[in-house]
């Protein structure tokens, strides 16, 4: 009852006319830096933020939420429609989402997304807001060892995600997680690996080297066999409604990316992508008669990482909202956001100003289906872009990519980056190389890294706390079983036992 | 031909020549950048993008605000101190990458604080020492005590290598005491394992423990401020139980050396009636952050002392 009254009260809020047209505004304003790669959700936020300024408190953060979570559904647009990820949520999207596309059913990979994400944002804003309290303490109860081990588990069953040789796999994953430890070490502050200049002590960002490896990359590859984007078959409305066979697919992924996506925002890191990389992984472990169409267009395969990239977008609210935490920095904004109010985040900004955080929540729901009003007349514009004359889409794509990455730290060593992965990945994926375990590298190495040094400076650099505390003994104990697990089988199918039901590995 | 050259290089210089003092009576003619060294969306964004909005109705200018981040902070200190000095390109910064991160990233174009121009200081923020609300201490005599009974037992969250690191150093060396120091890489962190119950003790921003101290989730043991915080008289400062120990995080607004000293004085007054700005007070106390304005050269000779003593200290290492 209680529950039922605070949310009746934030929705008081949320509904009065400036909070809608905030949450409006900010949907549209996310959707826009969803769609354009390389122009971070951060920037956006950025930007608008001293306009919040003038506005009421909760009108503001409204706003700024809006931009956050509206990204993620504008991230999708490019990864399906030209293999660009907009954000890098929706790096796995460009695998089955594009080549989905490429079967003439672009309009229909976009319905999906746009329906994944709404269901995907409204289940996890109820989660939300049933076990606000709850969750927080759930969050806490993950530290520097359980990260280790959940990044060595990730690393371990999301080798082989997008198939292919696991040896070379392997390989990537170990650039990755190497490429990632040039620049500013985060423990410690001091640069490492590079040569003395100031460019290498930058690292290499996420976002040029995924856009380089899967945009840039892709643009060459059209340039080079000709073959061109997906065609826009049709546009008309009854031609982009998935079919009825689709749905069914689509549907269990869209719940299990919900229900993912929300667990892994609770926690520290690049939640967004993990999320997504997780989603996929389990879509493609479930998988039974369609798990070979996985990599080619599998509804699956976009529609679990694009529920899971928007639930992550409202869980990872959590932390700040319960805690005033923020762990990532678009929810470090939104905090921001809020302290230049004169507001003080942290464990009693529930208790003291009730209105904020549910009027938040509340307008959230309302955000969400604008979104989804907004999303699917789009779809039809969207997919007349694929109609655009090669040279001037091409064209336009370098440009904007180009300045987004830019723009996102006004450094040329980021386009340096940006072009080096374009190239690198044309000619890498020529040679049936995968790039999703090089990007993956990148986001868990620094993980990896950064909690175990935490949790050996924790310790005294004593390695059983990884097994004394229960949690991340848990972890361990999966993390041997993904290890096993393979050679198990392979022996199992040698000596003929289980003849058929051995799942593959 | 060679003429028409001759005539067109002389007209340029006078031109020049003329536009020099013509700029001095009128600067700022154009947009003033101001560069943050940290991404859009931190609490120094927040406060850059506070400290621009005050300084345009003084300088009658708009001040864009440009975030140049990476090299632990050092990156947009570069930026700006490779500008010309001609006071269109200034920064805002911490004494962090100015004085600790600096001595970690090698080929920068700068080094000591005598080779950019301080402006003036605009704030400083403070450390605190809290500690489990279910500790067996108290108080900060009580907890060392403690130590002392059982050393290597207690273990504190912060960050490591720079001002956290230093200050908590420094006392632990006072004090006499075997703590473990944690190091995170962050604030957010830091006191996320803090409150996950891992660390009994943690060292950080007093603006993030304070909000965990009002909900209960952490008692205050002292703050390295030179003075008690108006809001939580309560809390004793390291230096009146006997550690003279005071981290100070100050922001200060920056430039190129060699400023015109005219373009100078203009800036300087910038900064100071932006100080004043109630919006700019509102964004820093917000963020619990003590508003003064604070004279360059003083700010100088601070940032020297704390540069010179991790200079020795990566010496001896």
């Amino acid at each position: 009852m209680d529950l039922l009254s605070a949310m009746a009260s934030g929705f008081l809020v949320a509904l009065q006319p400036e909070n809608i047209l905030a949450a409006l505004v900010g949907a549209l304003v996310g959707t826009a830096t969803g769609v354009l790669p390389g122009l971070g959700v951060l920037g956006a936020m950025a930007i608008l933020m001293p306009i919040t300024l003038h506005l009421a408190p909760v009108t503001g953060i409204i706003m700024l939420a809006g931009i956050y979570y509206g990204a993620m559904y504008g991230g999708s647009t490019t990864a399906i429609l030209l293999k660009i990820p907009g954000e890098s949520g929706s790096i796995v999207t460009t695998i089955d989402g594009y080549e989905f596309a490429r079967k003439g059913r672009a309009g229909a990979a976009l319905m999906i997304c746009a329906v994944g994400s709404f269901i995907a944002g409204t289940v996890s804003i109820l989660g939300l807001s049933l076990f606000l309290p709850f969750l927080s303490d759930a969050a806490l109860s993950f530290s520097s060892p359980e990260f280790c081990a959940l990044a060595v588990l990730g690393a371990l069953t999301l080798i082989r995600i997008t198939g292919g040789d696991p040896v070379m796999g392997m390989m990537m994953l170990l650039v990755g997680m190497g490429l990632a430890t040039i620049g500013v070490d985060a423990v410690g502050g001091s640069t490492r690996f590079t040569f003395g200049t100031e460019s290498l002590a930058l690292g290499f960002d996420l976002v040029p080297v995924a856009l380089g490896l899967y945009g840039m990359s892709e643009l060459l590859q059209v340039l080079q066999t000709r073959k061109g984007f997906p065609k826009a078959e049709s546009v008309r409305l009854r031609d982009m409604v998935p079919t009825r066979a689709e749905w069914s697919r689509a549907w269990p992924a869209i719940v299990r990316g919900s229900g993912i996506g929300f667990f892994i925002g609770l926690l520290p890191g690049p939640g967004s992508l993990t999320s997504t990389f997780a989603s996929y992984g389990i879509e493609k472990g479930l998988a039974r008669e369609h798990k070979r169409e996985f990599g080619k267009g599998a509804v699956e395969g976009f529609a679990g990482p694009e529920a899971a990239n928007n639930a992550v977008a409202t869980s990872a609210l959590v932390p700040v909202i319960s805690l005033g935490i923020p762990f990532t920095p678009n929810v470090a904004l939104l905090l921001g956001a809020l302290i230049v109010q004169g507001i003080q985040p942290g464990p009693l900004l529930l208790s003291q100003r009730p209105d904020i955080v549910w009027g938040l929540l509340a307008s959230m729901y309302i955000g969400n289906i604008a979104l989804l009003v907004l999303n699917l007349p789009l779809v039809g514009l969207w997919v007349r872009l694929l109609r655009v004359p090669q040279y001037i889409l091409v064209g336009s794509i370098f440009v904007v990519s180009i300045i987004g990455v830019y723009t996102m730290r006004s450094s040329m060593w980021d386009l340096v980056v940006l072009f080096s992965c374009g190239f690198a990945g044309f000619f890498l994926r020529r040679m049936g190389f995968d790039m999703a375990p090089l990007v993956l590298g990148l986001v868990l190495g620094p993980i990896f890294e950064k909690s175990l040094r935490e949790t050996l400076f924790l310790s005294g650099g004593d390695l059983s706390i990884f097994v004394t505390r229960p949690i991340s003994a848990v972890l361990v104990g999966l993390c041997v079983v993904a290890l096993a697990l393979p050679t198990v089988f392979a022996w199992v199918k040698r000596r003929g036992g289980w003849s058929k039901t051995v799942p593959a590995p | 031909m060679t003429f028409q050259k001759l005539v067109t290089a002389t007209l340029c210089a006078a031109a020049t020549l003329c536009a020099n003092p013509l700029r001095a009576d009128t600067f700022p003619t154009k947009p003033v950048t101001l560069v943050v060294n940290y991404p859009a969306g931190g609490g120094s964004d927040a406060i850059g993008r506070a400290l621009a909005r005050a300084m345009e109705k003084p300088l009658g200018q708009p001040v864009p605000v440009e975030n140049v981040a990476g090299g632990g902070g050092t990156r947009g200190v570069t930026a700006v101190v490779t500008a010309p000095p001609d006071g269109y390109r200034i920064g805002v910064a911490t004494n962090s990458p100015m004085t600790i991160a600096v001595h970690n990233v090698a080929g920068l174009p700068w080094n000591s604080p005598g080779t950019y121009e301080i402006l003036g200081g605009i704030g400083s923020m403070y450390n605190a020492v809290c500690a489990q609300p279910d500790a067996p201490f108290n108080t900060l005599k009580e907890m060392v005590d403690y130590a002392k009974k059982n050393p290597g037992q207690l273990k504190v969250s912060s960050i490591k290598g720079g001002l956290n690191q230093y200050t908590w150093d420094q006392f632990a060396k006072a004090a006499g005491i075997d703590v473990r120091f944690v190091p995170y890489s962050g604030d957010a962190d830091g006191i996320a394992s803090f409150l996950g119950k891992n660390t009994e003790l943690v060292n950080l921003t007093w603006p993030t423990l304070r909000a965990q101290m009002d909900a209960g989730k952490a008692k205050c043991l002292a703050i390295f401020a030179p003075a008690r915080v108006t809001t939580h008289p309560d809390v004793p400062t390291f230096k009146e139980l006997g550690y003279d120990v005071i981290t100070t995080s100050d922001y200060v607004v920056y430039a190129p050396k060699d400023l015109p000293a005219d373009v100078r004085k203009k800036l300087v007054a910038a900064v100071e009636t932006a100080v004043k700005d109630p919006d700019f007070v509102r964004v820093l106390s917000a963020q619990s952050i003590v508003v003064a304005f604070q004279d360059g050269g003083d700010m100088k000779t601070r940032f020297t002392e704390v540069y010179d003593a991790f200079a020795k200290a990566k010496g001896a290492n």
